[in-house]
């Protein structure tokens, strides 16, 4: 695009994730130009301060502590149904009993 | 995935993962909140990971989509037009430097469409050719030269509007 390697190719390079072909091109390209050298060096850095940084470790220990997918769903779906079932209960326990309306009145029997 | 699987595969590409999520948000905070979800899924999905023929394009495929996530939950949160958003950048001042389409469309990422974005980070954060990104899309040269074009069109006018009448 600008005659530099792309960013996107440099980094698929330091991780070895590019295929064989473009590995060698993007080797051979490297061996003649000093921005894409350090661009490439740019992202070797980064990638040892990240480590630093930001541990596996600390990565799976901040996984753990978040919540599985749909918990919450899941939770206030069964919190809803558990209010329905105690309302549904109250009106059992605590229902009037019949009703005949007298002209506008309501007179339990 | 176990979770040794996801350590060493936050080990090979973490960084590049958090580098690309930080671009996207620009913002350090947010991009590890993104790198953690980005994780997260790959803890769930990881045996699409292993089948993937580019471990660091499917990463970032993933990446871009949380990122995408938490700048519509930010949009949504602080709704602007483009044009505020535009005017509100203005007054916190910037001047008129020489500053490219690139950056214009980074910054204002979180107000175009999903494809749109998609287009965004393709052409600007990874640098793809049309040819590239119509390959790695699945969507023709013609769609993406029209939302290439949209793109330089709302590039041109948010300069516009945040450093007066001539382009900086």
């Amino acid at each position: 695009m600008t005659g530099h390697l792309s960013w996107l190719n440099l980094e698929r390079f330091t991780v070895d994730d590019l295929p064989a072909d473009a590995r060698e091109s993007t080797r051979g390209h490297l061996e003649v130009c000093d921005e894409c050298r350090r661009r490439l060096d740019e992202l070797e850095r980064e990638r040892e301060s990240h480590l630093r940084r930001f541990s596996p470790e600390s990565l799976i220990a901040r996984i753990r502590q978040k919540p599985r997918p749909f918990f919450i769903l899941r939770l206030a779906i069964g919190l809803g149904a558990l209010g329905l079932v105690a309302a549904a209960l109250t009106l059992v326990v605590f229902a009037p009993g019949d009703r005949v309306r007298l002209k506008g009145t309501a007179v339990a029997i | 995935m176990t979770e040794d699987e996801v350590a060493q595969a936050y080990r090979q590409y973490g960084f590049l993962v958090l580098r690309r999520c930080r671009r996207i948000l620009r913002d350090q905070a947010a991009g590890e909140d993104a790198l953690q979800e980005v994780f997260v899924r790959l803890m769930r999905y990881g045996r699409a990971f292993e089948k993937a023929g580019s471990k660091v394009l499917w990463l970032y495929r993933v990446a871009d989509r949380c990122c995408f996530d938490l700048l519509a939950r930010r949009s949504s949160r602080a709704e602007a037009p483009l044009g505020e958003a535009a005017e509100d950048q203005r007054a916190a001042g910037g001047g008129a430097q020489a500053i490219e389409d690139r950056d214009v469309v980074l910054r204002f990422l979180a107000h175009f469409d999903d494809r749109l974005k998609k287009v965004a980070v393709l052409h600007y954060l990874d640098e793809m050719t049309q040819e590239e990104i119509a390959e790695a899309t699945g969507w023709s040269r013609q769609t993406i030269f029209k939302k290439l074009a949209v793109l330089r069109e709302q590039a041109t006018a948010l300069k516009v509007r945040l450093w007066g009448g001539s382009e900086p």
